[in-house]
């Protein structure tokens, strides 16, 4: 769950650099990708959280706990951008990361 | 477009949010009830020894019963509740009564819970509407097509959908309202859609009936293939003693990968014609259409239910994932906050309607006073009649005839009270009034809860209870939002006119690029 959800933020989070609303920074985890290549990156990373998800739940579930993980992620990463545009642009590419590791950890991954 | 999206929404923005937010609530219907139903604190047993102490208890109560239905315990809500039917009017379905007791699985006894609808108020609300026959469910039926327009409509309406994406910006009045709609719209689309067409899908046969009344000449046929219900034939009228569980449980879990049933129905008890027919429990599959096993007095297995077909298994799947009762813990905080989510969107549409009708020098129209006034008497009176409902459980006497009635017109008296308020005082002051009601009243149920009963917060944590001091835990969060909204709401009421356009005017602050 924590891993599929990091997964998904971080999707997100490199969709959010195509936005012409944030900068970006190069000290994301997804700052360090060209953009050209930023939709490439989220779908990966957004294949890889629905195989997270359904691997924790089984197909059924998983699928829409999946959907439900991506809609409260972006959730959570727009209210995180309009309250702190540049920590959050730094910082929680990074921070997501992070959890993904942790979590894949916790899962003996 | 825009015009259907906003018509749409207006006219039945209220019904929704009413249905969005005892949506919410039924998603912990069995939590609920088990916190309206403090007496009911027993100990876990297993579903065939509930189901055994439960046979005992109807077989001495009611052994002329037509049918008795258990409900058997499970991790939700840890006791067993039975139902014992007459036989229903020829050509009616039989329907599952709402007069249920309340046992110890342990011992089968009788529990004298306090008399109130629980959590089961929130699920039959949110598609009847407590109207009578089947009216609310024709207003819900309504109200979800339109919100299935005034989404697609909504997604056609809004342009820079890309491009706002990820926009969410705060203090810019009207412009503030637009984002916070869009961004509870579009971010949590795909739950919005399916929740609104599997909402439809669960009363289908009620909008649409043709095809069954042109294949079926009894409704009741095609109700049980459907929804694979009990089959209860005809009595031989010959007393015979009742088949013993066990075995039942035991060729039912051989069936079902080792499951056990969720519910058990008796047909005909006494008599040598009884069946037993073990439902095999909804937490652990997504579709609502569950398996069936039927069973002889003598332990034959006679049938299981209709092989669904692909409309039925569909239907079946769909109304599953819009009820989430398969849902574990961390599913089914996910479906609630989705579903506070998708209140949100509604109550930000509505406001985004009244804010984006006002004009700087010119004063708002009676139609447009009407909807801000109804505005703070739905999205801000309703909450409160929710908490005077868990107030009213707790304080009204348990003794008290048609207790469960007078829980309901607490709620109605409640919020009756809060949605008189912005027809007394101007909306400005309306809104902190009727938030700070509603977060007094929300602090005051964990309170009362204590007060009341021996399963207050610190109990239940000390006792590891964990439903009862989520409960109260939720009570206190949900009273603490609503502090905050009176505040804010008292800050943006207090500051003078003039500032307020000023900042409207202001050019808004360059984003990065």
């Amino acid at each position: 769950m924590l891993e599929a959800a990091s997964l998904a933020f971080l999707a997100l989070h490199s969709c959010a650099r195509g936005s012409r609303h944030y900068k970006d920074s190069p000290a994301s985890f997804v700052g360090t990708i060209h953009r050209r290549y930023t939709p490439a990156i989220a779908a990966v990373l957004l294949v890889a959280s629905f195989a997270c998800t359904v691997s924790d739940y089984g197909g059924a579930q998983g699928a829409i706990a999946w959907f439900g993980i991506v809609s409260l992620a972006a959730i959570a990463l727009v209210v995180a951008l309009s309250w702190q545009p540049d920590a959050v642009m730094r910082y929680a590419g990074p921070a997501a990361t992070l959890v993904t590791f942790v979590g894949l950890a916790t899962l003996g991954w | 477009m825009a015009s259907i999206h906003g018509w749409f929404g207006l006219c039945t923005g209220w019904i929704l949010f009413v249905m969005f937010a005892t949506g919410t609530a039924a998603f912990f219907r069995y939590e609920i009830s088990q916190w309206m139903m403090p007496e009911a604190n027993v100990a876990p047993a297993s579903r065939l020894q509930a189901a055994e102490t439960a046979v005992r208890y109807l077989s001495r109560t009611a052994p002329h019963a037509d049918s008795w239905t258990i409900l058997l315990p499970d991790d939700r809500l840890p006791f067993t509740r039975v139902f014992a039917q007459a036989a229903p009017k020829p050509g009616q379905m039989r329907m599952m009564s709402h007069e249920d007791v309340v046992l110890d699985p342990v011992s089968g006894e009788a529990i004298p819970v306090r008399a109130t609808r629980g959590g089961d108020f929130f699920y039959w609300a949110h598609f009847e509407l407590q109207l009578p026959n089947l009216w609310g469910r024709w207003v819900a039926g309504l109200c979800a097509m339109a919100l299935l327009g005034a989404l697609v409509s909504g997604v056609i309406t809004h342009k820079r959908l890309f491009s706002d994406f990820f926009t969410l910006r705060w203090s810019k009045g009207q412009r503030s309202w637009l984002d916070a709609h869009i961004v509870t719209s579009v971010l949590a689309l795909p739950f919005h859609v399916v929740i609104t067409y599997s909402g439809l899908v669960t009363l289908m046969t009620l909008y649409m009936p043709f095809a069954m009344s042109a294949n079926y000449v009894q409704p009741t046929n095609f109700m049980e293939r459907l929804y694979a219900r009990a089959v209860i034939g005809p009595a031989s009228g010959r007393a015979a003693p009742l088949p013993p569980l066990a075995p039942l449980f035991a060729q039912a879990a051989a069936r079902w990968e080792g499951h056990a049933p969720g519910r058990v129905v008796i047909g005909r008890p006494g008599d040598e014609a009884a069946t037993v027919t073990l439902a095999r429990s909804d937490r652990e599959l997504v579709t609502a259409r569950i398996p069936l096993l039927r069973f002889t007095r003598d332990g034959r297995i006679t049938g299981t239910d209709y092989p669904p077909g692909a409309g039925t298994s569909s239907a079946g799947v769909l109304r599953g994932i819009h009820m989430g009762r398969f849902a574990n813990p961390v599913l089914r905080w996910m479906y609630i906050g989705l579903s506070i989510v998708g209140t949100a969107m509604v109550a930000t549409g509505m406001l985004l309607w009244v804010v984006a009708r006002r004009r700087p020098k010119s004063a708002p129209t009676r139609s447009q006073r009407l909807a801000e006034r109804v505005n703070v008497a739905v999205i801000g009176g309703f909450p409160s009649g929710v908490a005077a409902l868990f107030l009213a459980n707790r304080l009204l006497p348990i003794e008290m005839p048609s207790r469960a009635a007078a829980e309901l017109w607490m709620l109605a008296a409640a919020w009756a009270s809060a949605a008189a308020v912005p027809f007394t005082v101007p909306a400005k002051r309306a809104w902190p009034t009727v938030w700070a009601a509603a977060a007094f009243l929300y602090a005051a149920v964990p309170i009362a809860n204590a007060l009341t009963t021996d399963r207050g917060l610190v109990a239940s944590l000390a006792a590891g209870d964990w439903a009862f001091a989520g409960f109260d835990a939720t009570m206190i969060l949900i009273a603490a939002c609503a502090a905050t909204g009176a505040r804010l709401t008292a800050k943006i009421g207090a500051k003078p006119a003039p500032q307020r356009r000023a900042a409207r005017t202001r050019p808004e602050p360059a984003v990065d690029a």
